[in-house]
């Protein structure tokens, strides 16, 4: 179990990349969360995907019933969401937010 | 391969309801603000704030006054209280003296508390009426249509400034501070988490807790001051927001230029007696002495 | 219905002043939450009320104006204290805003005004009738006033218990028109054991299940609706705007039909049930004063003074001028050839007896900030009587 959770940390870093693991690291485990929407609660602020810091999230094509373009997640980033409640945080309409997936 | 042990990701679910729905009037959705709108951001910081807090439900009140903001009550599933124009405070000083025991959050605009009312604001931070009072300030009367007012830039645009403001608008910290709140502070719409912590304290204090929300106001304010997306004012409070939590409030008059910083912080947390805590030590001691002689 | 409340003044013979036998009357009521302004010539009854109201476990503040008196006080009745405001003419003005706030939301107020004489400052120290179609009208929208309007010290008390009654009864703010005469005058105050004095409570909602979003909290079917109060978990939204059955702000002509007929309903479907008039001397009168307040003092003296030169007059003194006592007053023009209106100002309470008397009713104008003098009535009786 741990030794996969490191194994999937150094997997993200990248080829090439200096890395040092934290003696610590095991305490830790990196979310994976799943982004949940409303859409007919969006106004197509921007903002939710502005401020990803992890840049999950995109403009989807879909319209709502009040012709708002509503977020969706990137193709390729599904797993990339910490749960770190940027994006429910920002949202004025209350039509988004990310909870962590169970962990088995 | 992704271990069956590790959970993994996925695409957006859809849902019909909101995490946070149980604390808001969730069919009342989607709310009357303009796309952009920062008072959104600052109810669901509060909402949070309220999940966080260790006060029952049940004991916490929220009192606006008319305008945008006035409308955040009405979201609210709390006891709830949609009043008239610049007075809520003197509405929540009057339930807050006749019930101390609950938890009071006046949420309001900047023409509503600082213009219109703002006698009340600063007579309940002077007399310390143990409320908290959260004021987003967009910088215009947006409800009508964009007019200047009390909190307008200098030099800004608006309907009844076409050529550019000739008022000086208030620094509300500072005038707040001045007037004697326990609790002074200024974030912006951009400062979620910063908000969430500041609602929470301002629920702890004993006294006149303020805030000042500086939010975007895309449509009446933004378009013609420099702002012309929603966007642009967050990215304007992220990139230009200074924190400084000592500053000298007699210098974070806010420009709204592009290019000028905006100071935030929590600069005031102070202790002083509440109004209800000596309006109570006064019955103590009247009835301590017995009924006077009739 | 339940007796006086403990902390009131003892059972008993008191000389006292109007202004200091309304406060007595209010803290029997159950009164205990005041907030006012300083102004002539009610402070009386704010400074007594700043001596008693802590004696008795209340509260009496003073806010920084009489906006945000009348709003602390919507405030604190939703917080589920009794409450009240004394003021006078420019301070009335300045309540109308949260008046009208009291009268949507449903809270109860009441709210004495010390009339003085005079539009704008006026003539502070003296007496004036002239903000009795402002009790009326002086709000914006249509609103339905509950106004008591007392003409001795004993009144003062009785009918701000009364007014007390009536306003958790309906939910509405109600008016005690006094003016300078009655509220600074001394007299003798008969106050009766505390089991003999009937106060009214309210109607309190209880609390609602978290979930249930769609509940009806206002009935506008029932004149009667249970009051929310605040911390009790009730979850209600009180709004200032036309608003449903679940308190939501809408612009839904229906629900503004229904809220607004429901609030001015209530008043007026029990108007009989909350009139208070005192006739004198009708039975074979041929002419009649109807006065209210301090200048229903004059009217007694001059129908007297009438009588003894023969003439047959006689008194109408309307207790409560609102909700306007229509019937009572149609009854008494009916009997006599004329109706003289006796008022402290240039003719306001006469508009509405003349709209509902079917005899021929005469003002007699009267704005110097004295008493009005019972010749000038008597002047009027001779007239209506020699045409």
């Amino acid at each position: 179990m741990r030794a996969q959770q490191v194994a999937v940390q150094k997997k993200e870093i990248g080829p090439g990349a200096i890395t040092r693991e934290p003696i610590n690291a095991a305490k830790f485990h990196k979310p994976v969360s799943r982004v949940y929407i409303i859409p007919e609660r969006c106004k197509e602020c921007d903002y939710c995907w502005t401020f990803c810091p992890n840049e999950v999230l995109e403009l989807s094509d879909e319209i709502n019933a009040a012709g708002y373009h509503h977020p969706k997640v990137k193709a390729g980033k599904e797993n990339d969401c910490v749960n770190c409640g940027m994006c429910q945080a920002v949202c004025p309409e209350f039509a988004i937010y990310a909870k962590e997936e169970p962990r088995q | 391969m992704i271990s069956p042990q590790v959970p993994h990701g996925g695409p957006e679910v859809r849902v019909p309801h909101h995490i946070n729905d149980p604390v808001i009037r969730s069919e009342r959705l989607p709310n009357i603000w303009c796309p952009g709108c920062g008072i959104g951001i600052v109810v669901g910081a509060y909402v949070r704030a309220l999940q966080k807090s260790a006060i029952p439900r049940e004991r916490q009140i929220s009192i606006s006054g008319i305008g945008c903001t006035g409308r955040v009550s009405g979201y609210l599933n709390l006891d709830s209280y949609h009043t008239t124009h610049g007075r809520a405070i003197a509405f929540a000083t009057g339930m807050a003296v006749a019930r101390p025991e609950l938890e009071i959050t006046v949420i309001a605009g900047d023409g509503d508390l600082g213009v219109i009312g703002g006698n009340h604001l600063i007579h309940a931070a002077r007399r310390n009426v143990d409320i908290n009072v959260i004021m987003v300030n967009n910088f215009n009367y947006g409800m009508t249509g964009g007019q200047h007012g009390g909190t307008t830039p200098l030099g800004a645009r608006t309907h009844t400034s076409p050529y550019g403001n000739v008022e000086t608008p208030f620094n509300i910290p500072y005038l707040v501070a001045a007037a004697g709140a326990s609790f002074v502070s200024r974030w912006t719409a951009m400062h979620v988490r910063q908000l969430t912590a500041a609602f929470s304290r301002m629920m702890e204090v004993k006294g006149f807790a303020f805030m000042e929300v500086l939010s975007p106001c895309p449509p009446t304010f933004g378009e013609f001051n420099g702002f012309p997306e929603a966007l642009d004012m967050m990215k304007y409070f992220r990139d230009k927001a200074v924190v400084d939590h000592n500053a000298d409030l007699s210098k974070i008059a806010v420009t709204a230029r592009p290019d000028d910083s905006v100071v935030v912080g929590n600069f005031v947390d102070r202790k002083r007696p509440s109004y209800q805590e000596l309006l109570g030590d006064l019955r103590a001691r009247v009835q301590a002495q017995g009924v006077a002689k009739k | 219905m339940s007796s006086a409340d403990a902390g009131g003044l003892k059972p008993g013979d008191h000389f006292m002043m109007g202004n200091f036998a309304c406060v007595e009357g209010a803290i029997l009521a159950g009164c205990r939450f005041y907030a006012g302004y300083p102004i002539t010539p009610s402070s009386e009854i704010f400074e007594r009320a700043s001596v008693r109201f802590p004696q008795v476990g209340g509260n009496a503040i003073e806010m920084e104006d009489e906006v945000g008196s009348m709003a602390a006080l919507v405030g604190a009745s939703f917080g589920g204290a009794k409450v009240m405001t004394a003021t006078s003419g420019p301070g009335f003005s300045l309540m109308m805003e949260n008046i009208g706030l009291a009268y949507i939301t449903e809270a109860p107020v009441v709210l004495v005004n010390v009339q003085r004489a005079g539009p704008s400052t006026g003539i502070p120290t003296l007496v004036g009738q002239g903000d009795m179609m402002q009790a009326k009208w002086g709000s914006h929208g249509d609103l339905e006033t509950i106004a008591y309007s007392p003409s001795s010290v004993q009144e003062f008390f009785e009918f701000t218990i009364q007014a007390f009654n009536a306003a958790e009864r309906f939910r509405t703010p109600v008016f005690v028109m006094a003016d300078q005469i009655v509220a600074m005058m001394w007299e003798r105050l008969r106050v009766p054991p505390a089991e003999e004095i009937e106060v009214t409570q309210r109607l309190v909602m209880e609390p609602a299940a978290d979930q249930d979003r769609e509940r009806v909290v206002f009935d506008y079917a029932k004149d009667f609706i249970p009051m929310p109060i605040a911390g009790r978990g009730s979850r209600v939204n009180v709004d200032s705007l036309t608003h449903d059955s679940r308190g939501y702000p809408t612009t839904d002509h229906g629900w503004s039909e229904k809220m607004t007929r429901h609030l001015a309903g209530k008043v007026r479907g029990h108007a009989r049930e909350i009139w208070r008039w005192e006739e004198k001397f009708l039975e074979d009168a041929e002419v009649a004063v109807v006065s209210y307040g301090s200048a229903a003092r004059s009217a007694l003296a001059a129908v007297k003074y009438a009588r003894a030169k023969g003439v047959k007059a006689g008194l109408l003194r309307l207790q409560t001028p609102w909700p306007f006592p229509d019937e009572v007053v149609e009854k008494v023009s009916r009997k006599v050839s004329g109706l003289v209106v006796a008022e402290i100002n240039a003719g306001q309470m006469i508009h509405p007896v003349r709209e509902n008397s079917r005899c021929p009713v005469v003002g007699v104008p009267w704005a110097p900030g004295t008493l009005i003098e019972p010749r000038a009535i008597v002047d009027a009786m001779q007239a209506v009587v020699a045409s």
